[in-house]
Protein backbone atom coordinates (compact mmCIF):
# COMPACT_ATOMS: atom_id res chain seq x y z
CA UNK A 1 0.00 0.00 0.00
CA UNK A 2 1.30 3.51 -0.73
CA UNK A 3 0.17 6.39 0.52
CA UNK A 4 0.74 9.46 -1.96
CA UNK A 5 0.78 12.82 -0.41
CA UNK A 6 -0.03 15.44 -2.72
CA UNK A 7 0.74 19.02 -2.37
CA UNK A 8 -2.27 21.11 -3.05
CA UNK A 9 -2.40 24.92 -4.34
CA UNK A 10 -3.18 27.80 -2.22
CA UNK A 11 -7.08 27.87 -1.97
CA UNK A 12 -7.30 31.34 -0.83
CA UNK A 13 -10.66 32.74 -0.64
CA UNK A 14 -10.61 35.92 -3.20
CA UNK A 15 -12.04 38.15 -0.30
CA UNK A 16 -7.98 37.43 1.54
CA UNK A 17 -6.16 37.73 -1.99
CA UNK A 18 -3.69 40.68 -1.59
CA UNK A 19 -5.52 43.20 -4.54
CA UNK A 20 -3.32 43.12 -8.02
CA UNK A 21 -3.84 47.04 -8.04
CA UNK A 22 -4.63 50.05 -6.25
CA UNK A 23 -6.50 53.51 -7.33
CA UNK A 24 -4.38 56.37 -7.04
CA UNK A 25 -5.00 59.71 -5.75
CA UNK A 26 -5.60 62.05 -8.90
CA UNK A 27 -6.63 65.35 -9.83
CA UNK A 28 -7.05 67.18 -13.04
CA UNK A 29 -7.06 70.65 -14.51
CA UNK A 30 -8.31 72.31 -17.66
CA UNK A 31 -6.04 74.65 -19.22
CA UNK A 32 -6.95 76.37 -22.16
CA UNK A 33 -4.63 74.24 -24.87
CA UNK A 34 -4.32 71.61 -22.30
CA UNK A 35 -5.50 69.10 -19.62
CA UNK A 36 -2.50 68.25 -16.44
CA UNK A 37 -3.29 65.12 -14.86
CA UNK A 38 -1.54 64.93 -11.59
CA UNK A 39 -1.44 61.41 -9.96
CA UNK A 40 0.02 60.35 -6.78
CA UNK A 41 2.22 57.58 -6.72
CA UNK A 42 4.82 57.87 -3.37
CA UNK A 43 7.51 55.56 -3.96
CA UNK A 44 7.70 55.16 -7.81
CA UNK A 45 10.54 56.71 -9.17
CA UNK A 46 10.21 57.50 -13.06
CA UNK A 47 11.01 54.53 -15.20
CA UNK A 48 8.84 52.61 -12.91
CA UNK A 49 6.02 54.97 -14.10
CA UNK A 50 3.91 54.18 -17.56
CA UNK A 51 1.53 56.21 -19.15
CA UNK A 52 -0.65 54.48 -22.26
CA UNK A 53 -3.51 56.35 -24.34
CA UNK A 54 -5.03 53.82 -26.83
CA UNK A 55 -8.20 55.20 -28.23
CA UNK A 56 -10.59 56.90 -25.97
CA UNK A 57 -8.97 55.39 -22.72
CA UNK A 58 -5.63 56.56 -21.27
CA UNK A 59 -3.73 54.21 -18.05
CA UNK A 60 -1.50 55.58 -15.73
CA UNK A 61 0.69 52.42 -13.69
CA UNK A 62 3.14 53.01 -11.45
CA UNK A 63 4.96 50.23 -9.32
CA UNK A 64 6.63 50.77 -6.53
CA UNK A 65 9.98 48.83 -5.90
CA UNK A 66 10.39 47.11 -2.90
CA UNK A 67 12.36 49.13 -0.58
CA UNK A 68 16.18 48.38 0.44
CA UNK A 69 16.72 46.97 3.90
CA UNK A 70 19.67 46.25 5.78
CA UNK A 71 20.40 42.69 6.12
CA UNK A 72 18.40 41.37 9.54
CA UNK A 73 16.22 44.44 10.05
CA UNK A 74 12.48 43.43 11.31
CA UNK A 75 9.67 45.04 10.49
CA UNK A 76 7.98 47.27 13.65
CA UNK A 77 4.93 48.41 12.16
CA UNK A 78 3.68 48.35 8.59
CA UNK A 79 1.08 51.13 6.61
CA UNK A 80 2.56 51.39 3.51
CA UNK A 81 1.37 49.67 0.24
CA UNK A 82 3.63 47.70 -2.37
CA UNK A 83 0.41 46.96 -4.94
CA UNK A 84 1.48 48.35 -8.21
CA UNK A 85 -0.87 51.66 -9.04
CA UNK A 86 -3.45 51.47 -11.67
CA UNK A 87 -5.63 54.63 -12.58
CA UNK A 88 -7.68 53.73 -15.79
CA UNK A 89 -9.21 57.24 -17.53
CA UNK A 90 -11.81 57.49 -20.23
CA UNK A 91 -10.99 60.59 -21.70
CA UNK A 92 -14.07 62.34 -23.10
CA UNK A 93 -12.07 65.26 -25.83
CA UNK A 94 -9.69 64.10 -28.31
CA UNK A 95 -6.06 64.35 -26.83
CA UNK A 96 -2.87 64.94 -29.36
CA UNK A 97 -1.44 61.60 -27.70
CA UNK A 98 1.99 62.47 -29.77
CA UNK A 99 2.47 65.74 -27.76
CA UNK A 100 1.48 64.46 -25.01
CA UNK A 101 4.43 64.71 -21.76
CA UNK A 102 4.81 63.21 -18.54
CA UNK A 103 7.02 64.22 -15.62
CA UNK A 104 7.39 62.86 -11.63
CA UNK A 105 7.78 65.88 -9.19
CA UNK A 106 7.94 64.56 -5.70
CA UNK A 107 6.06 60.99 -5.94
CA UNK A 108 3.54 62.53 -8.70
CA UNK A 109 3.51 61.81 -11.95
CA UNK A 110 2.35 64.82 -13.76
CA UNK A 111 1.08 64.28 -17.46
CA UNK A 112 0.32 66.84 -19.43
CA UNK A 113 -2.00 66.04 -22.34
CA UNK A 114 -2.65 68.79 -24.81
CA UNK A 115 -5.91 69.08 -26.69
CA UNK A 116 -6.08 68.01 -30.35
CA UNK A 117 -6.70 71.00 -32.45
CA UNK A 118 -10.15 69.71 -34.18
CA UNK A 119 -11.55 69.24 -30.44
CA UNK A 120 -10.87 73.05 -29.40
CA UNK A 121 -13.45 75.22 -29.31
CA UNK A 122 -13.76 78.03 -32.25
CA UNK A 123 -15.29 80.79 -33.23
CA UNK A 124 -17.47 80.95 -36.45
CA UNK A 125 -17.00 84.62 -37.79
CA UNK A 126 -21.12 85.34 -38.78
CA UNK A 127 -20.39 86.54 -42.90
CA UNK B 1 14.12 70.29 5.67
CA UNK B 2 15.22 70.89 9.69
CA UNK B 3 16.48 68.32 12.34
CA UNK B 4 16.90 69.67 15.99
CA UNK B 5 18.84 67.76 19.29
CA UNK B 6 17.18 65.78 21.94
CA UNK B 7 18.30 66.07 25.41
CA UNK B 8 17.07 62.97 27.01
CA UNK B 9 15.08 63.37 29.76
CA UNK B 10 16.65 60.54 32.29
CA UNK B 11 18.58 57.40 31.28
CA UNK B 12 17.72 54.98 34.11
CA UNK B 13 20.24 52.15 33.35
CA UNK B 14 18.26 49.44 35.12
CA UNK B 15 15.23 50.22 32.60
CA UNK B 16 14.11 46.60 31.44
CA UNK B 17 15.00 45.46 27.77
CA UNK B 18 11.58 45.46 27.45
CA UNK B 19 10.69 48.97 27.51
CA UNK B 20 13.24 50.32 25.14
CA UNK B 21 10.80 49.20 22.41
CA UNK B 22 7.41 49.86 24.30
CA UNK B 23 7.62 53.66 23.75
CA UNK B 24 7.49 52.94 19.51
CA UNK B 25 5.13 50.46 20.16
CA UNK B 26 2.64 52.42 22.03
CA UNK B 27 3.00 55.28 20.09
CA UNK B 28 2.07 53.81 16.94
CA UNK B 29 -0.92 52.39 18.22
CA UNK B 30 -1.97 55.94 19.33
CA UNK B 31 -0.79 57.33 15.80
CA UNK B 32 -3.23 58.19 13.46
CA UNK B 33 -4.62 61.69 13.39
CA UNK B 34 -2.47 63.27 16.55
CA UNK B 35 -2.21 66.45 14.30
CA UNK B 36 -5.10 68.82 15.39
CA UNK B 37 -6.76 69.88 11.76
CA UNK B 38 -4.28 68.18 9.80
CA UNK B 39 -4.03 64.78 8.00
CA UNK B 40 -1.72 62.32 9.13
CA UNK B 41 1.48 60.76 7.98
CA UNK B 42 1.31 56.92 6.62
CA UNK B 43 4.64 55.69 7.42
CA UNK B 44 6.59 52.32 8.19
CA UNK B 45 9.00 51.16 10.77
CA UNK B 46 11.92 49.22 10.46
CA UNK B 47 14.64 47.89 13.25
CA UNK B 48 17.82 46.57 12.98
CA UNK B 49 20.59 46.33 15.57
CA UNK B 50 22.33 49.28 14.15
CA UNK B 51 19.32 51.85 13.57
CA UNK B 52 15.21 52.88 13.51
CA UNK B 53 14.40 53.41 9.83
CA UNK B 54 11.13 55.28 9.30
CA UNK B 55 9.93 55.40 5.99
CA UNK B 56 6.96 58.00 5.46
CA UNK B 57 4.99 58.77 2.66
CA UNK B 58 4.65 62.69 1.36
CA UNK B 59 3.94 62.65 -1.73
CA UNK B 60 4.26 66.40 -3.28
CA UNK B 61 5.97 67.97 -0.98
CA UNK B 62 9.06 69.15 -1.43
CA UNK B 63 12.16 69.03 1.01
CA UNK B 64 11.92 72.76 1.70
CA UNK B 65 8.20 71.88 2.83
CA UNK B 66 8.97 69.40 5.22
CA UNK B 67 10.44 69.80 8.91
CA UNK B 68 11.67 66.62 10.74
CA UNK B 69 12.51 67.29 14.52
CA UNK B 70 13.66 65.44 17.13
CA UNK B 71 12.59 66.23 20.29
CA UNK B 72 12.21 64.64 24.46
CA UNK B 73 12.34 61.26 22.27
CA UNK B 74 9.54 62.42 19.78
CA UNK B 75 10.17 62.17 16.18
CA UNK B 76 8.11 64.94 14.16
CA UNK B 77 7.28 64.87 10.54
CA UNK B 78 5.51 67.90 9.76
CA UNK B 79 4.78 69.26 6.04
CA UNK B 80 3.51 71.77 5.07
CA UNK B 81 2.28 73.60 1.25
CA UNK B 82 0.79 77.12 0.93
CA UNK B 83 0.65 79.35 -1.72
CA UNK B 84 -0.09 83.15 -2.12
CA UNK B 85 3.32 84.13 -0.67
CA UNK B 86 3.81 85.43 2.56
CA UNK B 87 1.73 86.97 5.45
CA UNK B 88 -1.86 87.55 5.10
CA UNK B 89 -2.18 86.22 1.92
CA UNK B 90 -1.04 82.80 2.79
CA UNK B 91 -3.08 79.89 2.52
CA UNK B 92 -2.08 76.39 3.37
CA UNK B 93 -3.16 74.12 1.30
CA UNK B 94 -2.05 70.95 2.54
CA UNK B 95 -0.83 70.12 5.75
CA UNK B 96 0.50 66.76 7.11
CA UNK B 97 2.09 65.84 10.87
CA UNK B 98 3.22 62.50 12.39
CA UNK B 99 4.35 62.19 15.56
CA UNK B 100 6.53 59.20 16.90
CA UNK B 101 8.05 58.12 20.53
CA UNK B 102 11.32 57.04 19.42
CA UNK B 103 12.36 56.15 22.75
CA UNK B 104 15.94 56.92 24.04
CA UNK B 105 18.07 54.61 22.81
CA UNK B 106 18.45 57.15 19.35
CA UNK B 107 21.71 58.85 18.77
CA UNK B 108 19.97 61.93 18.26
CA UNK B 109 23.20 63.68 16.65
CA UNK B 110 23.65 61.24 13.90
CA UNK B 111 19.62 61.11 12.66
CA UNK B 112 19.42 61.85 8.60
CA UNK B 113 16.61 62.14 6.69
CA UNK B 114 16.08 62.46 2.88
CA UNK B 115 13.18 63.02 0.41
CA UNK B 116 13.28 60.42 -2.89
CA UNK B 117 9.64 60.42 -5.03
CA UNK B 118 7.63 61.48 -2.37
CA UNK B 119 9.19 59.20 0.64
CA UNK B 120 10.88 60.76 3.40
CA UNK B 121 13.42 58.32 5.03
CA UNK B 122 14.47 59.20 8.36
CA UNK B 123 17.69 57.10 9.64
CA UNK B 124 17.85 56.69 13.33
CA UNK B 125 20.93 55.36 14.14
CA UNK B 126 20.98 53.71 18.32
CA UNK B 127 23.26 55.22 21.02
CA UNK B 128 26.76 52.52 21.05
CA UNK B 129 25.91 51.98 24.11
CA UNK B 130 22.55 50.66 23.32
CA UNK B 131 23.65 47.89 20.53
CA UNK B 132 23.91 44.67 21.54
CA UNK B 133 27.36 43.09 21.92
CA UNK B 134 28.84 40.26 22.83
CA UNK B 135 31.01 40.23 26.08
CA UNK B 136 33.70 37.60 26.20
CA UNK B 137 33.87 35.39 29.62
CA UNK B 138 37.59 35.78 30.97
Amino acid sequence: MTTTLEKTNGTAQPSTRTPQYRRPRYTVVENKDAYELRVEMPGVPRDHAEVNVEADQLVVTGRPPAPERPEGSRVLHRELSTVPYRLPLRLNVDIDAERAEARTENGILVVNLPIAEASKPRTIRVE
Amino acid sequence: MRLLKYEPMETDPFRSLESFFEPFRRSLREGWFEGMGSQSVPLDVEESDEAYEVRAELPGFTREEIQVELENAVLEIHAKKTEGGDGDREKVVREQTRRLTVGEEVDADRVKARLNDGILSVTLPKSEHRKPRAITVS
